[in-house]
């Protein structure tokens, strides 16, 4: 796939454009490590960072060769950038060792916390949307930078609630985030999809608020119809809506990279990269489900006042 | 800040407590036409108590065949109740599982063989067998060539090596796991296992006891021919004998390496 991918979008905070790649699972490792890299016909790996701190087996093993021939991306779930807890450099520093050894394109994680006072609840839990909340999460991103001595890049996460204290919308939050703090943005199109029809908001909109010259990097994946919500779950084929986000989004930031997400149910590699075939696709103008009468998601939801 | 940690501490509060503790929801989260605000943290209540029950599913899959998915289920919502998760990684959720299930066992397991000591004891295998996957290994190091119990020949217990002692012979029910079946009862009978890796496979071996002493002697950091005594009861002719036998076969199992220089 290496070259094919419009280079319009430039460095982007001096990181690279990778391209098109998939997340590392453990499903694919027997592929990746019997078959010349050539033929892998994916241009970079994104790894969960959790999954190889402190990991010296089978699993280090394949990311050693794996990295030894595509790029590498870190990407993070329990950075907890948002808690009101101290910051935990131990992690943080494990992050930094795992950079060493793994020698990254870029670290990520989310715009989230996920627990308080020593716990965590391994969910990416929504950020209240105040100005108390903004100035401490810059204050951190701030910290982990100077740590890691690098910029960090920071996903918009899927969400299930809002705060009845919010004072302003999430794309008004990352985007003034991003301003303050210097952190790239890695956009996941999915995300903002589910959290658009979650809590009613639009989501073209959404898209075309982002600052795009922050936008480092673009996530796909597949969620689940709850009926009442959707829900991120990275088990299933990329829905229409996406591909249509998705398009705009590289339209708007004139190209950045992709990783399709596929965390369960993860299908076979040839069904994964003719997921990831369609990123190109509609980078080229083609839209799945273009012109179908019926789209199955659920209506957006219409917000209740707090009581 | 003073909000944020008094809002984070109430969502944290009411996730843990499965959604119940969500008092109050309304006046600190938004619901929409579909879901109260007290349904809208149920969500996450629901998906940080599922995660953790599938990880623990995952991990101690023998154990989960042989007690079946209500019992399993039970000791997994008792963990999670009472050690809720305080590490970055998943991996070190199940760590303390095996000595939760004997804290919680009924009385009669302070007996040898009882029936009650087998969850705990099967989930110490199997979060042995997790261990062992991702420890450093012998699979970069030269395998070891020559006699391995001579002058000079220092020996060493991998860091993917972990060594149990249990009250039963759980090879059939582990055997029947991997073909995703229960499994049968395991036999009453003291058992001394070696949970190791060797080419990035993690097997279960089972040692004879003087055997498995001389292991417990060198991991506790004794030297060779100290640890040989020690094992087979100062009989350094039976000792040499034996191991001289048994130790080439230990090292292409990775249950035993030469000590780095």
């Amino acid at each position: 796939m290496s070259g094919t991918v419009p280079r319009s979008g430039g460095e982007r905070l001096g990181l690279p454009h990778l391209g098109d790649g998939v997340g590392l699972r453990e499903p694919h490792f027997a592929h990746l490590m019997h078959t010349p890299p050539e033929a892998w016909d994916v241009d970079w790996f994104e790894i969960i960072s959790e999954n190889y701190i402190g990991h010296a087996g089978y699993a280090a093993f394949v990311l050693e060769h794996v990295a030894a021939h595509r790029p590498i991306v870190m990407h993070g779930v329990s950075l907890s950038i948002g808690s009101a807890a101290p910051i935990d450099m131990d992690y943080v520093d494990a992050l930094k060792a795992l950079a060493e050894k793994v020698k990254p394109a870029w670290i990520s994680d989310h715009l989230c916390w996920t627990g308080i006072a020593g716990y965590n609840s391994h969910d990416l839990l929504p950020m209240p949307l105040t100005e108390e909340s903004l100035a401490h999460v810059v204050s951190r991103i701030r910290q982990v930078q100077d740590r890691l001595g690098r910029p960090l890049i920071l996903e918009n996460p899927s969400s299930y609630l809002q705060y009845c204290s919010d004072q302003m919308s999430e794309c008004e939050y990352i985007a003034r985030m991003a301003e303050a703090s210097g952190c790239g943005l890695l956009l996941d199109v999915n995300n903002v999809w589910v959290s658009s029809v979650n809590h009613g908001f639009d989501a073209e909109a959404y898209v075309d608020t982002v600052p795009a010259d922050r936008v480092v990097q673009i996530h796909l994946a597949g969620p689940s119809d709850c009926g009442t919500h959707l829900l991120d779950t990275h088990d299933s084929p990329v829905r229409d809506e996406v591909w249509a986000l998705y398009r705009r989004a590289q339209e708007r930031t004139g190209g950045v990279p992709t990783l399709l997400e596929w965390d369960s149910n993860v299908p076979a590699w040839p069904d994964l990269l003719a997921e990831l075939a369609k990123a190109k696709a509609v980078r080229a103008g083609w839209l799945p489900g273009a012109g179908d009468a019926v789209q199955d998601a659920p209506e957006p939801a219409k917000v209740a006042a707090c009581g | 800040m003073a909000e944020l940690a008094q809002l984070q501490h109430w969502m944290q509060r009411a996730i843990f407590a499965g959604g119940a503790r969500a008092d109050f929801a309304g006046e600190v989260v938004t619901g929409n036409d579909r879901l109260s605000p007290a349904e809208c943290v149920g969500i996450y209540a629901g998906g940080y108590r599922m995660r953790l029950i599938e990880c623990l599913r995952d991990e101690f899959r023998a154990l989960r065949l042989f007690a079946g998915e209500t019992a399993f289920d039970l000791f997994a919502s008792g963990y999670i109740d009472s050690h809720p998760s305080s590490r970055p990684s998943l991996y070190d959720f199940g760590a303390g599982f095996a000595d939760h299930l004997a804290a919680t066992a009924p009385p009669q397991v302070a007996e040898h063989g009882s029936p009650f000591r087998i969850p705990a004891q099967l989930a110490r295998i199997e979060r042995a067998r997790s261990e062992s996957r991702r420890a450093v290994g012998v699979e970069r190091e030269q395998r070891p060539s020559g006699p391995l119990l001579a002058a000079g020949v220092r020996l060493r217990i991998p860091d993917s090596v972990r060594l149990l002692r249990l009250d039963f012979d759980f090879a059939p029910l582990l055997a029947a796991a991997e073909r995703g079946e229960p499994g049968p009862m395991p036999a009453a009978e003291p058992t001394c296992v070696a949970v190791a890796r060797s080419r990035w496979h993690v097997r279960v071996h089972r040692i004879a006891p003087r055997r498995f002493a001389f292991l417990e002697a060198l991991a506790a950091g004794d030297g060779d021919a100290e640890a040989a005594l020690t094992a087979y009861g100062g009989e350094p002719g039976a000792a040499r004998v034996d191991l001289s036998l048994w130790l080439p076969h230990a090292a292409a199992a990775g249950i035993v390496a030469r000590r780095r220089a």
